[in-house]
């Protein structure tokens, strides 16, 4: 039969995992509770710990200088990335998207005629010139 | 009854559906609300004010970006909570990645906190000041494991399910960290206390090995003594 101190050494450890009410005692556990003075000691401790732990639940924190704009400052410049990516995602987007593109296109189609004419009509006039010098 | 009384108001409730409703102003006023209380976990989760900013930092800009998957039926504290706990997990994890040593467990800025219900009594309030600091500096020597458990569970009440997926890993290791943190923690407040009773088998001089309740047994021993004359 295990003796008073190895019993309390295990109720002991397991005091630690029952003290938050979330996982249940074993009946032994109570018993021994019931009657043994320093466990309960120990368990009063445990539930002291916890008291003191739930409390720092309760404090806030002094944010250091510049933190608050930083972090909206952050928030900000997130919110300009997404409506952008949202404006060239969305339909409205897609409409202006294929407007720009096509008026790119036709300006360079334009461009590129525009050119071309100009080279035709540059190798036309040539050769007249280079006969009315030769006479 | 649970005790998530964190960061409440109507205001923040109309802030937060603002906000997911595309009102960027909204999450700004959300930010201001929050911030105090979030950047106390950040500091208690990291312990110092270089890494609490960077974790602030990814907080807020993932709340940003997933306020719309949020659901008014839990509680906006702990839905923040939990963001801020995978950031600082995530944050910490980089840091070891990068073979970068973790910086000093900074105690004075973890003291330099605002409680909220500061007690009446000055010699209860002076008493319960004590422990408050004997327990940050033993929360400051645990390692990050076993830290970030404990305050996410017994601090901020979150469930041993929440705590795993925040910090990915298993339920049974977060009940395993859990214990381990609260016996070490036990040990460190209440080791004095215990190795007397242990050796003398006497109450009265569990009492007495505790400077501060020595000061207080004493105390009522006087007013006893002063009712009775």
């Amino acid at each position: 039969m295990p003796n008073q101190r190895s019993v309390c050494a295990e109720v002991v450890n397991e005091l630690a995992l029952v003290v938050d009410k979330k996982s249940s005692p074993s009946r032994l556990l109570l018993a021994h509770l019931d009657q043994c003075l320093s466990c309960q000691a120990e368990l009063s401790q445990y539930r002291r710990l916890l008291r003191m732990l739930s409390e720092l639940q309760n404090e806030s924190e002094r944010l250091p200088e510049g933190m608050l704009a930083n972090l909206v400052g952050g928030i900000t410049r997130a919110a300009e990335r997404r409506a952008i990516r949202d404006l060239l995602t969305s339909r409205r987007g897609i409409y202006l998207f294929s407007i720009a593109a096509a008026v790119l296109i036709v300006s360079t189609l334009i461009a590129l005629f525009g050119s071309r004419s100009s080279r035709l009509s540059d190798r036309k006039g040539q050769p007249e010139e280079s006969m009315s010098s030769g006479c | 009854m649970s005790h998530r009384r964190l960061i409440r108001g109507d205001g923040l409730n109309r802030a937060v559906a603002a906000a997911q409703a595309g009102d960027d102003q909204a999450f700004a006023e959300i930010v201001e609300k929050t911030s105090p209380k979030v950047y106390a976990l950040c500091l208690r989760l990291s312990g110092n004010e270089h890494d609490a900013r960077d974790i602030m930092q990814d907080t807020y800009l993932r709340a940003y970006r997933a306020i719309g998957t949020f659901r008014s039926d839990s509680s906006f504290s702990t839905w923040i909570y939990r963001i801020a706990a995978n950031c600082a997990s995530t944050h910490l994890q980089k840091r070891q990645h990068r073979n970068e040593r973790a910086l000093e467990f900074d105690v004075e800025t973890l003291g330099n906190v605002v409680t909220a219900s500061p007690d009446s009594d000055p010699e209860i309030a002076s008493e319960s000041t004590e422990d408050r600091e004997r327990l940050i500096a033993a929360l400051a020597r645990l390692p990050f494991s076993l830290r970030s458990v404990v305050v996410l569970g017994d601090v901020y009440d979150l469930s041993h399910e929440e705590i795993a997926t925040e910090l990915q890993i298993s339920r049974a290791a977060v009940k395993v960290r859990l214990h381990r943190a609260r016996k070490k923690l036990h040990e460190e407040l209440f080791a004095t206390e215990t190795r007397v009773r242990v050796s003398t088998g006497s109450a009265t001089l569990v009492a007495l090995s505790h400077p501060k309740r020595r000061g207080a047994a004493q105390s009522k021993r006087d007013k006893s003594e002063e009712k009775s004359a």
